[in-house]
């Protein structure tokens, strides 16, 4: 049974990883993908939705809790940690962590299901905000200035947020706050990784309606002549910030999924690598494909959770002690090497951008074929074979 | 306290500012250099600079005596500018070749950093080499008051920044070689019809650019410790240097210079005043590069073209 359990738990975190690698993969290929912006500030936008979601969970928490307990309950839960803080917030202390552990023997799933609901939505409304702000050096600078801009941003968001106790307890980070269904254990972990699921299919299919739509074919006018958009009458800022602001709040909304499962919020996790980890799922599945964009991030959250000893231990493989000590390392190995052969033979990536397959689209394709085979057939049979692409790219 | 002692303590900071604003600007030469001709955002240049470190501080472990600089030197420069050179040849060539856009360069620039950096981190973790020294004679050649210390340190720095630096301006201005790398530069097809073998000034860039992280990361790993990280730590001061300085050679130095020393005053002020600690220090280099990409991304100094206007 304990083996059904640990590889029960490995697939919850893989879907979990997955879930929410592929809703910020979604995101940065509606910006990258899409509008041409290389948003490398990515991990910016993911840490301020864990932020948000940690601070804000451990927040009113805490306080239901300080309702609910009798002063000598509080403390005998703290224990010795204690819940005295000075300059910084108290969620930080030792006693606040082990109130928050003890926190779903309290609080009904139903209520922590609405807080996770209430911080997912503001942390979106925040990420929403941050894209506007990413939106002003995004008109101003050329792709590769732009993309190290944005990486400068994340970098001094990640110092400023790892050296203050605001508000994420610095480089300790926050921890220890529960998910919706922590009460269950394994199982709630399982729930979890369902509701994780659920959402990436929602957001999916937004983001492929989004995509699909006149707004989507507006991003890619823009990423592929700017000067023509902006004869077209498409307001070129406008679509730009739009994409930004919806990245930006998808990928806020990834951060909250994944920071509830860890119960943890810390700024060390928000590194460029994190950025480079959603540029590789994107490039490798493809840019400007929404169903690439999912199967990179599958592709990354699978290499994240298996290279690990512990994880190849559960399936049954045991590796030398060395090569365990080592193989964490090698996953960025592996990562670079992938993108670097993509780049190479399959810069398009594993699923290529579709053409447009809007209903005018089809008619005027179905209208070409038709004519040309009456025209072959007219011609005795000595059929032209370029019936393909013809309108294509409407 | 006497106020002399702020006094040192100011002179001091200046100094220290001006050794870590000489390792800036000595680090962003080999970018700005790799910039200029291959039009690469060169993420993977830290990583010349960490390996380079890496042979030094194991080189000058294993010898000893006189003889141990010159090999140390000779160890960095060949181990960096040979990384350099593999990195082109089997990324970012083959990528220039296929018509990489300027952005699809950076990001296989990434790559090749993350792999050239993990493999280092394997391996270290491995052999337990994860904080290493260039153990180099060190010494304090004068000080003013027991408390600013000018040391074999920051001569290195500045010695080998203001060297390389006006070479680099040099050989770009006034020889037939800089010459073929400005016209590599801006029309490697024209280039190549004036009779220009641009493979091989492509080459050399890369060399040239490896070795001079090769000293970089030498004088870094004897200023101090370094880790399998410590160069992709430095990569946004490397670009904040060669940014503002407009991609040239004097501009990076200067600007390194300009970063070293900010960060240096601004902390000490900071910490005697308000007793704020350094780990904020490196937020202030990070806020001028965003300023300088905002609103001034061709650059705050533009020597050179100045020089080559004047010669024209």
């Amino acid at each position: 049974m304990a083996e059904v359990a640990a590889l029960s738990g490995l697939l919850a975190q893989i879907a979990v990883l997955f879930s929410a690698y592929a809703v910020i993969a979604l995101s940065f290929n509606i910006e990258f993908g899409f509008t041409g912006i290389p948003n490398f500030g990515k991990a910016l936008f993911v840490a301020l939705g864990s932020y948000a979601a940690g601070s804000i969970t451990a927040t009113v928490l805490l306080n239901q809790l300080r309702g609910m307990l009798s002063e000598q309950q509080l403390q005998q839960i703290a224990g010795l940690g204690g819940l005295e803080a000075e300059g910084m917030p108290v969620y930080c202390t030792g006693g606040a962590r082990n109130l928050l552990g003890a926190a779903p023997q309290y609080i009904g799933m139903g209520e922590l299901m609405l807080l996770f609901a209430a911080t997912a939505v503001i942390a979106m409304i925040l990420g929403g905000l941050m894209g506007v702000l990413a939106s002003y050096p995004a008109l101003r600078l050329r792709e590769d200035y732009l993309a190290i801009t944005l990486l400068a941003f994340s970098e001094i968001f990640r110092y400023i947020t790892y050296n203050s106790p605001w508000p994420v307890c610095g480089n300790a980070g926050l921890s220890g706050f529960p998910h919706p269904f922590t009460a269950l254990g394994l199982r709630g972990d399982v729930a979890y990784a369902m509701l994780m699921l659920v959402i990436l299919v929602g957001v999916y299919l937004l983001v492929d309606r989004l995509t699909n739509s006149p707004w989507g074919r507006a991003l890619k006018a823009v990423r592929d002549d700017e000067l023509a958009a902006e004869v077209y009458g498409y307001d070129i800022a406008r679509v730009r910030m739009q994409s930004l602001i919806i990245g930006s709040a998808l990928a806020a909304l990834g951060g909250v999924m994944v920071s509830f499962y860890s119960g943890s919020a810390a700024a060390a996790n928000y590194d460029p690598k994190l950025t480079f980890d959603i540029i590789t799922a994107v490039i490798v599945g493809g840019t400007a494909n929404n169903v690439g964009a999912v199967f990179g991030a599958f592709v990354i959250a699978l290499l994240s959770v298996m290279l690990n000893p512990s994880a190849l231990n559960i399936i049954g493989i045991t590796l030398p002690e060395a090569v365990a000590r080592a193989l964490p390392f090698t996953k960025y190995v592996i990562i670079g090497v992938i993108i670097l052969l993509v780049l190479m033979y399959r810069p398009q990536g594993v699923f290529p951008e579709q053409p447009l397959n809007t209903p005018v689209v089809r008619k005027a394709r179905e209208y070409v074929e038709r004519a040309l085979h009456r025209l072959a057939s007219a011609a005795g049979g000595a059929a032209p074979r370029a019936a393909e692409g013809e309108g294509g790219q409407g | 306290m006497p106020v002399s002692v702020y006094l040192y303590g100011l002179l001091g900071s200046f100094f220290d500012g001006l050794q870590i604003g000489a390792i800036y600007g000595l680090m962003g030469l080999g970018l700005t250099l790799i910039f200029r001709v291959t039009k690469i955002a060169n993420f993977a240049y830290a990583e010349y600079v960490t390996y380079a470190g890496y042979a030094a501080a194991l080189v000058a472990a294993a010898l000893g005596g006189p003889a141990a600089v010159v090999a140390t030197l000779l160890a960095a420069v060949a181990v960096a500018a040979a990384v350099a050179l593999a990195s082109d040849e089997l990324a970012f060539k083959p990528l220039w070749h296929r018509g990489a856009t300027s952005l699809t360069l950076l990001v296989a620039s990434m790559a090749v950093g993350f792999v050239l950096r993990y493999s280092l981190l394997t391996v270290a973790a491995a052999r337990n080499l994860l904080e290493l020294r260039v153990e180099l004679p060190r010494a304090v050649l004068f000080t003013v008051g027991g408390i600013a210390n000018f040391t074999t340190v920051h001569l290195a720095a500045l010695a080998a920044a203001a060297l390389i630096t006006g070479g680099l301006h040099w050989m770009f201005t006034r020889t037939k070689m800089g010459k073929a790398m400005r016209a590599t530069a801006s029309n490697p097809t024209l280039a190549r019809i004036t009779g220009i073998d641009i493979y091989a000034v492509r080459r050399l860039t890369w060399l040239l650019a490896g070795g001079i992280a090769g000293i970089a990361g030498l004088v870094y790993a004897y200023h101090t410790y370094i880790n399998p990280e410590s160069g992709w730590l430095m990569l946004l001061w490397m670009f904040a240097a060669a940014i503002m300085g407009g991609f040239t050679f004097l501009g990076t130095l200067l600007s390194g210079f300009i970063l070293g020393l900010t960060e240096a005053f601004v902390g000490y002020i900071l910490s005697i005043t308000l007793g704020v600690g350094t780990e904020y220090n490196i937020v202030i280099a990070l806020v001028a590069l965003a300023f300088v990409m905002l609103f001034r991304p061709e650059g705050l100094i533009r020597l050179e073209s100045y020089a080559l206007r004047r010669r024209a």
